[in-house]
């Protein structure tokens, strides 16, 4: 009989879809799914959440995303969690934004702070658009505040079902993490492979 | 790089986690997804709601989900919209009890008339609870009715975030699917038979085991 099984393969090209297994340290094991493919590399998009955390601790969404305390734990101590393996290659490791979830709709233009991402394909299915923390439901963090003329505390945010909200930044949420994997380099001479595990001939 | 794929393959054994691709005529394409594998065959789960409809036109929930609206509806339209090669092969269309979906919780056990069914593997997780109709947020029903000293008129089913709740008889909700697939029927004396009609012959030769 045919069916439709998810099996661990050997590939030269990611698609969209393929998904990988990442063990943080601390955390646990997580899956995460291809979501685009860019002339530089994969973008990965974690399937659930790896904790909970406040955007910042004081009530403001001044600076945005970059400022945030959120972004100092990502890259101090999320980043670190990664394998060396895939570390070597993590570009960017940040959260989602609301045009790759959402895209650019009407409670975008009504309320968030403009990004230039577009919707990620596999996000047009509300399913994927959800992600639990330990298995039980939460909202996650998307990287836009919400307009200033609207709120000094809010930050853009997606629902346990799926949908979008906002919510303020001092309340811990879901961080369903996203980065680019970059492709391994190729020598111009020779056979130079990445370092660490899992080589890959390409 | 090692990935997981999600690949279609030829298969002897189906394995919880399998799915399968279901054209319905008339209802359009759908996959589902392997959640119990016994003696007889695999027990199926829809991945999502096949359409919304109410369990009874009247408010009631006498009879249970054996003598409603929609059961009948299931046996009328929705079996004969199945491809000739699986419904020859289709034990028992239904949709799914409250023990399946969530096993026997304190809910289960305040609110709800019984089943025998333990929950599925794989509904332990939240988002494998959810199904949409159309690709939006669906409520779908489950088989079990409310306990009559509670409301006479209520059905159990889950919410669009895959939480337990249950509805009067006559909302429309969404209805998930839910069947036996059959193992292919072996004949005796060591001899093999293929189904009939069946497409995509995979040339499974199961033996009867006659001790």
């Amino acid at each position: 009989m045919k069916v439709l099984r998810n099996r661990e393969v050997e590939v030269k090209n990611i698609r969209i879809g393929d998904q990988i297994v990442i063990s943080l340290s601390e955390f646990g094991e997580f899956t995460a799914t291809a979501q685009k493919i860019t002339d530089k590399g994969t973008l990965f998009l974690f399937d659930d959440c790896v904790t909970r955390k406040p955007m910042n601790k004081k009530r403001t969404n001044k600076g945005g995303f970059e400022k945030s305390d959120l972004k100092k734990w990502i890259d101090n101590v999320l980043l670190p969690a990664f394998p060396d393996y895939l570390r070597n290659r993590i570009e960017n490791l940040t959260i989602p934004t609301y045009g790759q979830i959402f895209g650019h709709d009407a409670f975008y233009n009504d309320v968030i702070e403009p990004d230039n991402d577009d919707q990620l394909p596999l996000m047009t299915k509300r399913k994927n658009r959800i992600a639990d923390v330990e298995n039980d439901y939460g909202w996650y963090w998307l990287q836009n505040a919400t307009k200033k003329e609207l709120s000094t505390d809010y930050f853009a945010n997606v629902a346990y079902d799926g949908d979008a909200d906002c919510g303020s930044v001092s309340t811990p949420r879901g961080v369903r993490p996203v980065f680019l994997l970059v492709t391994k380099y190729l020598p111009l001479v020779g056979g130079l492979f990445e370092r660490g595990k899992n080589h890959e001939k390409t």
